[in-house]
C-alpha cells in the first residue's frame, strides 16, 4: 500500500497503475468537476494524471494510518496539494478491496471537509 | 481474520453493527460518546456532518424508516489499529420490488469513550441514495 502511494506521490502512474486491476471501478464523491466513477484501469490513471496536472505536480498523500486485510484496506490519508492560489489539506478516509492477487479493485472515499474539497477542484483555473 | 486474533477495536465496532443488524439502537449507541460525529456524503451541506447520539438516531431512524425495518448490515472484514477502525459491510435492504444490496465502508477514529468521529461510506452512493433518498 505504502508503495503505491509513494508511487502516486512521485507521479509515477506506471508503478501505481501496477497496483491497480484492469477492471477497477473508482469512485470520485463530492460535487466538483473530477467527481464520478472511473472504471478501469486506464481511466483511473487519467484521472489520477489528469489531478496532478491541475495541481502542478503538488498532489500529495500522506497516509496516516493503513488498516489492511487481503480483502480490503482502510485507510486515513491526509491530502495536500495547490491551484490556483487555494490549498487544499483534507483527511480522507479511504476504502479499497482487493482481488486475489492483491491488486486494487474498487475504491471509495469521503474527507472531513468536504466542501472544501468540491472548492479546491471547482475553482477556476 | 478470526475473531480470537481480531483487534479489540475492531471487535467492538463489530459488536455495534450487529447491533445494528438486531435493531437494538440502543445498544449500538453505547459504542458512541454523547459528542459523536457522523461525517454522510450527503448533497447538501447541512445533510452531511450528524451530531451527537441524537443525530445517530435521526440518520438511523431514517433507514429504519425508508426500509420499513429489513435494513441488515452484513460484517464482512473488521480492520483496526489502536487509533482507528474500519469495518466493511454488506447492507441488503427490500421495500416492495425495490432491492439493496451494496457495501459499506465505517471507518471511526478511537476515543476513550467510544467511537468518536465516523466516516460511513456506500461504495455505491448512487444506488444507496435510489433506496432511501
Amino acid at each position: 500500500m505504502r508503495e503505491a502511494f509513494d508511487a502516486f506521490n512521485r507521479g509515477d502512474f506506471k508503478t501505481f497503475g501496477s497496483f491497480l486491476a484492469a477492471d477497477i471501478v473508482w469512485h470520485v464523491g463530492g460535487h466538483h468537476p473530477l467527481s464520478g466513477d472511473y472504471r478501469g484501469r486506464s481511466a483511473v490513471l487519467e484521472y489520477c494524471t489528469k489531478a496532478f496536472e491541475l495541481t502542478k505536480g503538488t498532489l500529495r498523500g500522506e497516509p496516516l494510518d493503513i488498516m489492511t486485510s487481503d480483502r480490503h484496506a482502510g485507510v486515513f490519508n491526509r491530502i495536500t496539494g495547490q491551484r490556483v492560489g487555494r490549498r487544499l489539506d483534507a483527511v480522507l478516509a479511504q476504502a479499497l478491496t482487493f482481488d486475489a492477487d492483491g491488486r486494487w479493485t474498487e475504491y471509495w472515499a469521503l474527507a472531513d471537509e468536504q466542501d472544501e474539497v468540491n472548492a479546491f477542484w471547482s475553482a477556476a483555473g | 481474520m478470526s475473531a480470537v486474533t481480531e483487534h479489540p477495536n475492531a471487535r467492538r465496532m463489530r459488536e455495534a453493527a450487529e447491533a445494528v443488524g438486531r435493531g437494538d439502537i440502543p445498544a449500538f449507541l453505547e459504542h458512541f460518546p454523547a459528542d459523536v460525529i457522523w461525517y454522510w456524503p450527503a448533497d447538501r451541506t447541512e445533510d452531511r456532518i450528524y451530531h451527537g447520539r441524537e443525530g445517530l438516531m435521526r440518520f438511523f431512524g431514517r433507514l429504519g424508516e425508508r426500509s420499513k425495518g429489513t435494513m441488515r448490515p452484513q460484517v464482512v472484514d473488521a480492520l483496526a489499529s489502536e487509533q482507528h477502525v474500519v469495518i466493511f459491510l454488506r447492507v441488503t435492504a427490500t421495500r416492495d420490488a425495490e432491492r439493496l444490496d451494496t457495501q459499506v465502508a465505517h471507518f471511526a477514529t478511537v476515543g476513550s469513550n467510544g467511537f468518536a468521529r465516523n466516516w460511513f461510506l456506500p461504495s455505491d452512493l448512487a444506488a444507496w441514495n435510489r433506496f432511501f433518498g
